[in-house]
């Protein structure tokens, strides 16, 4: 299996992932993909959804998309924080841009990841960013 | 260009006369009316000793024909008018046979030693005037024939030929007057004086003149007749005033006087006939000038209307792709989790049916039959547009109240106006998203007016910026994120393709309202 022999292995079950994306049919398919790596996860519509959820500061690493109507996934990003709030995020995009990459990660962005997402990748952005993360990893979460 | 012959708008042959053109043609007319007047009653005197200025008098007459016949030939070279080709070579033969004319004209040349007949000036006269009005005239009788009459072979060597004829031609008779010098017809009676067999020259001018004045009058289209009539009017004038009022006496104030103003006039014809030419062309430039614009602004519509139709097939593939990598990971597990990974491949399907229905909405856009039409119920259809919407609107919190009047016959094609309204459902909807301090409120109205019906769809949104408004309908503008910025912009040509209309106004207090137009038919002709 892919987790055996990584450390974190034990933990991994207990993250909680945040996903964020107003097309219906990718978030369901990342929810899917995300708990098939292992991990729980939750979906939002819209990066308002999240920042409304009582689940928010339960969340251990956000997945975005982009290009969302309202709040994108910069926005989110800054609005979180700036609200001193800060979960590790991962931006995803159907258009990459080169020249945003080194922009998003300099503003703390963990991962900045092509649509379609391919698994391997996912999951090593996951475990980079949370471990990366600052404080304690899986702070209370809940397994679902 | 081929298919295009004959229609360019740009050249003297098609082009219609405006109405400055026209008051000029008739100023000119006027003037030289009035000219010929003024000079009648000295046309008699004599001018002895003025048989020098001939070779001037020639000379310009030669340029000012052998320019206009230029352009004449230029203009049949594109035209390819066989009518322009026959009127060119009036103008070069009329030019060339100047100078033969200035040559023998008696006392002029004598220092070179020339003294020729008699009668050689008075025949190459006649030659010429005559020649020159059948031009004319042929030119009004040929210039309506159709495309299909022109002959599409390269006009080069057509030009090239009639020149070298017309050349030709001009040298050999005036060779054949020098040789055969006394079998000519007695015109002259002395080197001033016309004898009575003359008189059949002007007649017959006067006639082919009037007649061709005639044609182009009952057929006047372009330009280039407009100021042939000018010619023929100058022509006549000139006639009158050398022939008859000059009572055909040559170097009399009348002769000289109708040469003279034939002169400026042709002149005045040429500069008017080149400044047109000129203008056409600056108007061609323009023209070709906003079209590549135009071609351009499609190209860059077309890209970015690619660029939509990638995103729209490109998400449902990429969740695809994240489903079926979901449904491995699923399967790949120690226990493969079997459930999970039939869920997945249903997704899979669901998207493959969403990326199949883009295919198909983009189909139907571009669809050749988007033409046919057929009598329905407006109402009906948007009634069974709401019902599709409903659950959308249901999930997004929004009511939509109707109200619908009787029965709305219209002749379109349903599936283009499904679109319509579901476009203008959809973005009331979408206006609605930010709303939170009220209900949110979709009200559909229909009703017939006079000859029309009227659809209303009003949301009490945030309504449009001013500044926006008039943007709103432009290909690819968007106020949404994601938006294509093709909806309103499909929906008003759609409409406008119906003969209707479809506009947007302030809702009050809060929102938009959108407005359309269809022609409404009588309410016989629905198809139940």
């Amino acid at each position: 299996m892919i987790f055996r022999g990584f450390i974190r292995s034990q933990m991994v079950g207990d993250l909680l992932i945040a996903i964020v994306d107003d097309d219906e049919s990718a978030r369901d398919a990342t929810v899917d993909l995300v708990k098939a790596l292992g991990f729980a996860a939750a979906g939002f519509d819209s990066a308002a959804a999240l920042l409304r959820s009582e689940d928010l500061h339960k969340m251990d690493c956000l997945i975005t998309d982009v290009r969302m109507p309202g709040m994108g996934g910069f926005e989110l990003h800054r609005d979180l924080a700036a609200s001193g709030f800060t979960i590790p995020t991962i931006l995803m995009t159907a258009y990459p841009e080169d020249r945003i990459r080194p922009q998003a990660l300099g503003e703390g962005i963990k991962c900045y990841i092509a649509k379609p997402l391919e698994a391997d990748e996912l999951l090593s952005c996951i475990l980079s960013a949370v471990d990366h993360a600052e404080g304690p990893v899986g702070k209370g979460s809940q397994r679902r | 260009m081929i298919e295009a012959q004959g229609q360019h708008p740009f050249l003297l042959s098609t082009a219609s006369p405006n109405r400055s053109q026209r008051r000029l043609a008739v100023g000119i007319v006027a003037a030289l009316m009035a000219a010929m007047l003024l000079s009648a009653p000295f046309a008699r005197l004599s001018l002895p000793g003025t048989e020098i200025l001939i070779p001037a008098y020639a000379a310009a007459a030669l340029l000012v024909e052998l320019l206009t016949s230029a352009l004449l030939f230029a203009l049949f070279s594109i035209d390819r008018s066989r009518a322009i080709l026959i009127l060119a070579t009036g103008y070069l033969l009329s030019g060339l046979l100047a100078i033969p004319w200035a040559l023998s004209f008696p006392g002029v040349f004598t220092t070179l030693g020339l003294e020729p007949n008699l009668q050689i000036t008075a025949v190459i006269a006649a030659a010429r005037r005559l020649g020159f009005a059948l031009s004319v005239l042929a030119f009004a009788l040929m210039k309506d024939e159709k495309d299909w009459d022109r002959p599409r072979k390269a006009s080069g060597h057509a030009i090239v030929g009639w020149i070298a004829l017309v050349a030709t031609l001009t040298s050999v008779l005036t060779l054949a007057l020098a040789l055969r010098a006394e079998n000519l017809p007695a015109f002259m009676l002395n080197t001033r004086e016309v004898a009575p067999l003359w008189h059949v020259v002007p007649a017959a001018s006067v006639g082919i003149y009037l007649t061709s004045l005639a044609v182009l009058w009952t057929r006047l289209r372009s330009t280039l007749d407009l100021w042939l009539m000018v010619v023929l009017g100058t022509l006549l004038i000139e006639i009158l005033l050398i022939s008859y009022l000059g009572g055909a006496t040559r170097l009399s104030v009348g002769w000289w006087a109708g040469r003279l103003f034939g002169l400026a006039s042709a002149s005045v014809v040429l500069l008017v006939l080149l400044s047109e030419t000129t203008a056409l062309h600056a108007q061609l430039v323009r023209s070709i000038r906003s079209e590549r614009l135009a071609r351009e602004s499609r190209l860059t519509a077309m890209e970015a209307l690619s660029a939509s139709i990638a995103h729209e097939i490109n998400q449902p593939l990429a969740s695809m792709v994240t489903n079926a990598s979901a449904g491995l990971r699923w399967l790949d597990n120690d226990v493969p989790r079997v459930g999970e990974a039939r869920s997945a491949l249903e997704r899979v399907v669901r998207d493959g049916h969403r990326a199949r229905n883009v295919v198909n909405g983009i189909r139907n856009l571009f669809r050749t039959d988007t033409r046919e039409r057929v009598p329905i119920d407006l109402n009906r259809l948007i009634e069974g547009v709401l019902l599709r919407t409903e659950e959308e609107t249901r999930l997004r919190r929004v009511s939509i109240r109707t109200h619908l009047e009787g029965a709305l016959p219209v002749t379109v094609n349903p599936m283009q106006m499904e679109q319509v309204i579901l476009n203008l459902i959809a973005n009331a909807v979408d206006a609605l998203s930010s709303v939170t301090d009220r209900p949110r409120i979709i009200k559909v109205r229909s009703r017939s007016g006079e000859g029309e019906v009227l659809v209303t769809v009003e949301d009490n949104g945030l309504g449009i910026a001013s500044d926006l408004r008039h943007r709103i309908f432009d290909p690819f503008f968007s106020t949404k994120p994601e938006g294509m910025g093709m909806g309103l912009m499909f929906s008003r040509s759609i409409i406008e393709d119906h003969g209707g209309r479809l506009w947007v106004a302030d809702n009050i207090p809060h929102g938009a309202v959108f407005h359309l137009t269809l022609p409404c038919n009588a309410v016989s002709d629905i198809r139940r």
